[in-house]
């Protein structure tokens, strides 16, 4: 791998991003005000009680405002429908024109795109440990490298996930509609906006078997310090199951939608 | 020394092929009709290290589909291609440090920041000397008169100064193949006239094989001393330029042959 052009490509990202910098302005502005909002109504609403469906109360709104970040900085619906059209209308060669493999590209461009998201994750994350009633065990400097690592995981899968909607557009043509499954599905069933526990059973036994539970509720519940050793392993040898099985899945369909491609347009 | 080979190429593309209207791509959701178009067909030429090819043929004759073939953007569907003794398709990065590409309608620059950034990242790509490449790209824009234009966003240029600076940023790695696809379209006589003379100077200082396809012939006949003339997928003229002017017989056949199909 070639680390230099890794490193420029993510800064490159990083200066592109500043271009349209109101757009991460109005999005990081748009998240605290989400925050505060919810801030005042577990005051207001929950006032008085100190349980809230199942978790006390600290560690639901955590729950809250870490699903929340993780969704933000996780989510990469605009560059993945970027390249999606690119693999459509043709302008997908210029990756290929070039010494350097599309996956890496793709994972500098999400870093760099990513970073103002990143930053401003971490100083949400900070102020609330410190300046509010967070329980003690989130973010914990314990807990901070599973926390990191099970982030990290998470992300890794996603973008897999992401590149093997790319490739599939190959052979689709247009595999947006998947863009939007995998978002909703996040939504629901990956636990960040409500815990899996309080799905029903036979929809979380049908969960165990799909990565969703790994994006979210593990880097979520291990922020928490929610997460026992044995589950964190347990999620870790599964992720690591699906990180490969995805990478396999990934290099399987660009190579087979390379030799498809048509590169339309002149 | 032989720089490129073709045996028999071809490429073919499958198109959906539908009526007007609603209902008849509701028909073709479910029953869909296609065709195949054979873009480039049973195609054989040779080049040598050096030579400026020009390549010429109507539009939608099959040029930019055989120069992606070239370039490795493409898999034939028949035959094969070498290049520099490598299989392009099988993008063995190799082969993709000696190859540059411009692509007179598309772009390989970063169009939202200065075009010092992407050269600076394909310096990197290429795993250029980072000195070597700032100094390569200023010689080189000097050469092109945009060495004002480096610390500009790229989407703020004319197309002339892009065109350029497409032109730098496919040569920067010194490639010893480079494919020029309609790189004068749209472009005035004074940058035409420019970019000519850089296609001659650069094949003179670095024996590079250019392969030039253009419909101003204008270009052809200054920079090309061998030429392809493609017609509906297939290699109607591999020959001289020189005859090629001078044999009006050929010249009339040609003319039949294009306008027959």
């Amino acid at each position: 791998m070639n680390l230099k052009a890794f490193k420029k490509t993510v800064l490159n990202t990083v200066t592109l991003t500043a271009e349209y910098r109101f757009n991460y302005y109005m999005l990081i502005l748009s998240t605290i005000l989400t925050l505060i909002m919810e801030w005042a109504v577990f005051k207001h609403v929950f006032e008085g009680r100190t349980v809230v469906g199942g978790l006390p109360k600290s560690h639901a709104f955590s729950f809250v405002l870490f699903g929340m970040i993780l969704r933000t900085t996780q989510l990469l619906w605009g560059k993945t429908a970027e390249m999606i059209d690119e693999v459509r209308e043709g302008t997908y060669r210029r990756y290929l024109l070039q010494p350097i493999s599309h996956p890496i590209y793709f994972v500098a461009q999400a870093i760099g795109g990513q970073a103002t998201t990143f930053a401003a994750a971490l100083v949400i994350c900070l102020v609330y440990k410190f300046g509010f009633d967070a329980p003690e065990s989130f973010l914990s400097l314990q807990g901070l490298p599973q926390t990191a690592l099970s982030f990290l995981f998470s992300c890794i899968i996603l973008w897999l996930i992401y590149l093997c909607i790319i490739y599939a557009a190959f052979f689709l043509e247009e595999s947006q509609f998947m863009l939007w499954t995998l978002n909703i599905s996040m939504g629901i069933f990956s636990g960040t906006i409500l815990p899996l526990s309080w799905l029903p059973e036979w929809l979380k036994l049908v969960l165990q078997y799909t990565p969703m539970p790994i994006l979210g509720d593990w880097p979520l519940r291990t922020a928490l310090g929610l997460c026992s050793p044995e589950e964190f392993y347990r999620y870790l040898l599964l992720s690591c199951a699906w990180m490969i099985g995805l990478f396999f899945l990934m290099r399987l369909l660009h190579k087979k939608g390379l030799q498809r491609y048509e590169a339309f347009g002149g | 020394m032989l720089s490129i080979e073709a045996k028999n190429l071809g490429r073919s593309f499958r198109l959906r092929d539908r009526g007007e209207g609603v209902s008849e791509a509701i028909k073709s959701f479910f029953s869909p009709r296609w065709k195949d178009k054979h873009a480039v067909s049973n195609i054989s030429f040779e080049i040598t290290q050096g030579e400026i090819v020009g390549l010429v043929g109507a539009n939608g004759a099959g040029k930019t589909t055989l120069l992606k073939m070239i370039a490795g953007l493409l898999h034939p569907t028949d035959g094969f291609v070498k290049s520099l003794g490598f299989t392009p398709h099988e993008r063995n990065h190799s082969y993709l440090k000696q190859v540059g590409m411009v692509m007179g309608q598309k772009s390989q620059l970063w169009v939202d920041i200065p075009a010092w950034d992407t050269f600076m990242l394909l310096a990197d790509i290429y795993e250029l000397d980072r000195e070597h490449a700032r100094l390569r790209v200023e010689k080189l824009a000097k050469q092109f008169q945009v060495h004002d234009q480096l610390g500009v966003q790229v989407r703020r240029l004319s197309l002339g100064e892009r065109m350029k600076l497409e032109i730098i940023a496919a040569v920067l790695h010194e490639p010893k193949v480079l494919i020029l696809d309609e790189p004068t379209i749209g472009l005035d006589v004074l940058a035409k006239d420019v970019i000519r003379n850089f296609v001659i100077e650069y094949n003179k200082n670095e024996n590079t094989t250019i392969i030039l396809s253009s419909h101003d012939m204008e270009d052809i006949s200054e920079l090309c001393k061998k030429l392809l003339v493609i017609n509906q997928g297939q290699l109607v003229y591999n020959g001289s330029l020189e005859a090629f002017s001078t044999d009006q017989n050929l010249k009339i056949k040609i003319q039949e042959i294009i306008s027959k199909n």
